[in-house]
């Protein structure tokens, strides 16, 4: 089993140093990368630890209102929560990730946290294939551009605009699911060439309205184009150069 | 070529980690191509050693592994130009007892310090240039002592004061305890006292200017080079300065927020209105005497109410203020010098005493008449015949209901009016009670910020730390001042120009201002930039890398501890 836990240089990357000054024990399956601030971790790299098979992935920081970098903390959960909720439907285990907040007189903290996690890790058992496939397709809508965006406007919208954030949590969780399921769409189209609506639906599992719809908006980006019916159906597959 | 260094850390490391296998899994890698073990790497022989091996083997990478880098970066910082931490002593030896364990969590830790290594980047040094003067806000003793030591280096000092004159609140204060003397606080301008000399020397030196009835509007810049919008009574102004002292102090509580207390009767008054008092009949003539606001009269008792607005009393502030113990007890000694015939309590709940001289101080006062009443103040009310104080005695277990002439009700401190917003002009922290914070002794870590904050801007203190505090601002300051130049981190957001699309996500996070889209693209502003990342991680087209934590690097670690097990096996 491996442990990924991401810590910030202010909190709880001296919280671990002290977990080791006091020689508290804690797993070792836990490895530490340290970054400036919690706000640093991308979800990429969360998705690509994942992907890589690292069993369960840690971010640490300050506690709320004590970061160094004002509010890279609270970005650092957003972002968390936002992939705990898109797990949810994705078939990862939403337990795989989660976020600490450790500072740097909280050696024993550290400790405490890594071995909950640890146990959590083992009730839920080894990373599958199938969590590690859907950690890919979720790292790739992660690294693309729409995802990315209505994330990272997050903050200028709730803290400097004033949308709704349950509203905006709504439209930043469809977002990325959408995009999850584009991301399916074309890899389908990419194993098999092309395919209907109803087809891609039974081999995702996703209702075909869905799907089609999103075909449609695929089609208007130049993403895939139709080619015509073939066999009674509207067939699509991904755009040369794509 | 990469140098590995192992530390054994005095058998802290080698008698619970294999250093012999640990050496061989770095050999393993090809990149590396030297390696030596030592017991004490941060010895001053071990240094020099690894010094010259990086000049003769031509080594421009090397990996320590030892302890934290918490605790010798500063040591290794200069061996070579790229060094590299392997924390195996804190993230490994003392956290797993079983050695073969230990020696496994090592080895990877060691491996993803050589990946940063082989990847990581040499960075160009940023230095800016720190422009030689210094903004100091707050006339009080404390930011005239900085004031005062800066200039006395020749540099230039601006004293921006919000009021019409300097010294603070100490300029209200009739006498200081337990040194009775009009010494630093006495507002008579006697030449013979400490706080007049301290401002007429300002007012004289060709170094400071004296900014009063002033007040900071913007500020613009980074360390060494600020652009800060004063509004003076002459009109807007902007000066440039290379660092910023905050001395803003405290404001006292306003006690009419616990109504029980009966402030807004006329003979219940405040320690600071207290002081106003003396001063009033000093002026007039008739010092030395303690007359109440209502008719003049010399009261014929006195009560004291401490700790209101301090130490959670009756919903106050959760902090002790620290000065109100020590001034509540010597206005009441001075109370009965003046009037032996006044009866004088003093009604309290604990009496704080910390500073030399001030224990004997307290108990020398009960042998001179004062009352110490420890027990809760339920009410002060007006009756026919005058205030009427109800409190309860918990030594004597009984409650009091009495007729009194005058309370004096020793008001704690709180943050000043404005530190709010002067904390966000300066990208400064403010504490959950809404002091700045301290900096940290612990996290030992050079300012970038080139601000220093003294005296009661951090929290209650006395006079005489104010003083201390506003020395030690100057001397931060002036550390910096004298270099004429700083050198940043070297932890940056680099932006890639043909990606970046001009979103401005990346500005709307940084809260430091450091980097944003001004025309079409994002723009980092050197000096400015702290280092934390949190724009590398939300920039939608990737177009931000930032060094020394970048993707690839961090990628690379996130690979070494994946494969862990594969490889050194």
């Amino acid at each position: 089993m491996k442990i990924l836990v991401f810590c910030c240089d202010w909190c709880s990357y001296p919280g671990a140093d002290l977990a080791g000054i006091l020689r508290l024990e804690y797993p070792s399956e836990v490895r530490i990368i340290k970054v400036m601030c919690s706000g640093r971790v991308d979800l990429m790299l969360v998705l690509d630890a994942l992907r890589q098979g690292i069993d369960g992935v840690m971010v640490t920081g300050c506690h709320p209102g004590e970061c160094h970098y004002v509010h890279g903390n609270m970005e650092a959960e957003r972002r968390i929560e936002l992939l705990r909720s898109i797990f949810e439907r994705s078939g990862i285990n939403p337990r795989r990730v989660r976020i600490e907040w450790i500072s740097a007189s909280e050696g024993e903290k550290f400790a405490e946290v890594t071995r909950a996690f640890k146990q959590e890790i083992d009730e839920i058992g080894p990373i599958n294939q199938g969590e590690i496939d859907a950690a890919e397709i979720i790292h790739d809508v992660f690294s693309s551009e729409r995802a990315r965006l209505v994330l990272g406007a997050s903050r200028r919208a709730i803290e400097l605009e004033g949308v709704d954030p349950l509203w905006y949590k709504g439209v930043l969780e469809r977002t990325v699911r959408e995009e999850v399921l584009r991301e399916r769409i074309l890899r389908e189209l990419r194993k098999t060439g092309a395919l209907s609506a109803h087809e891609l639906a039974e081999r995702i599992g996703e209702p075909a309205k869905e799907i089609f719809w999103n075909l449609i908006a695929m089609k208007r980006r130049q993403i895939i184009l139709d080619i015509g019916i073939v066999d009674d159906s509207l067939k699509f597959a991904i755009q040369e150069g794509v | 070529m990469i140098g590995v260094f192992l530390c054994g850390c005095d058998g802290e490391v080698s008698e619970r980690i294999d250093l012999k296998w640990l050496g061989e899994v770095a050999e393993r890698d090809p990149d590396v191509g030297y390696l030596e073990t030592d017991e004490h790497l941060c010895s001053k022989e071990a240094v020099r050693k690894i010094r010259s091996i990086v000049e003769s083997k031509n080594l421009d990478r090397i990996v320590i592994a030892g302890c934290s880098p918490r605790t010798h970066e500063k040591i290794f910082d200069d061996l070579a130009s790229i060094v590299e931490f392997a924390n195996i002593r804190e993230q490994a030896a003392w956290v797993h007892p079983e050695k073969e364990e230990a020696t496994r969590v090592a080895a990877d830790i060691l491996q993803s310090a050589i990946v940063r290594a082989k990847l990581a980047a040499e960075l160009e040094p940023v230095r800016v240039p720190i422009e030689p003067s210094c903004l100091v806000i707050g006339g009080g003793v404390s930011g005239m002592q900085a004031a005062s030591d800066l200039s006395a280096q020749g540099y230039r000092v601006y004293l921006v004061e919000r009021d019409e004159r300097l010294g603070g609140r100490v300029k209200r204060l009739s006498m200081t305890f337990p040194t009775i003397s009009c010494g630093f606080p006495c507002r008579h301008d006697c030449p013979e006292c400490e706080l007049t000399p301290k401002e007429e020397e300002l007012y004289a030196s060709e170094f400071v200017e004296i900014l009063t009835s002033t007040e900071v509007m913007e500020v613009e810049g980074r360390i060494g080079d600020y652009h800060v919008t004063l509004r003076t009574p002459e009109g807007v102004r902007e000066i440039k300065v290379g660092t910023v002292v905050i001395a803003t102090g405290t404001k006292t509580y306003d006690p009419s927020r616990i109504p029980e207390y009966g402030y807004e009767f006329e003979d219940v008054i405040t320690s600071i209105e207290l002081e106003d008092l003396y001063m009033k009949h000093r002026f007039l003539g008739g010092g030395g005497e303690l007359r109440r606001p209502s008719d003049d009269a010399i009261p014929k008792r006195v009560d004291f109410i401490q700790c209101v607005g301090s130490r959670g009393e009756k919903g106050g502030n959760p902090y002790c203020s620290i000065v109100c113990c020590l001034y509540g007890i010597g206005h009441a000694r001075a109370i009965k010098e003046m009037h032996p015939a006044c009866e004088v309590y003093l009604h309290f709940t604990n009496i704080q005493a910390p500073y030399r001289g001030f224990e004997e101080y307290y108990r020398e006062s009960e042998s001179l008449g004062v009352n110490f009443v420890r027990g809760e103040v339920k009410l002060v009310e007006k009756g026919e015949e005058g205030l009427v104080i109800t409190y309860e005695d918990v030594d004597l277990q009984k409650s009091f209901e009495e007729a009194t002439d005058l309370v004096v009700l020793s008001v704690g401190q709180e943050p000043s009016d404005g530190a709010k917003e002067l904390a966000e002009l300066f990208y400064r922290e403010l504490d959950p009670d809404g002091f700045f914070t301290e900096v940290n002794q612990k996290i030992v870590r050079e300012d970038a910020t080139g601000v220093f904050v003294a005296g009661c801007a951090l929290g209650p203190r006395n006079i005489r730390y104010a003083v201390a505090d506003g020395k030690i601002a100057a001397e931060n300051a002036l550390a910096l001042l004298k270099k004429g130049e700083f050198e940043m981190e070297g932890i940056m957001p680099i932006v890639d120009d043909t990606k970046c699309i001009g979103c401005n996500i990346c500005g709307n996070l940084c809260y430091f201002g450091a980097i944003g889209v001004t025309e079409e693209i994002a723009e980092v502003v050197e000096g400015k930039c702290r280092g934390c990342g949190i724009c590398a991680a939300a920039c939608p087209e990737k177009a931000i890398t930032l060094t020394q934590f970048d993707d690839e690097e961090i990628t690379a670690q996130i690979e070494v501890f994946a494969r862990a097990g594969e490889v050194s096996g």
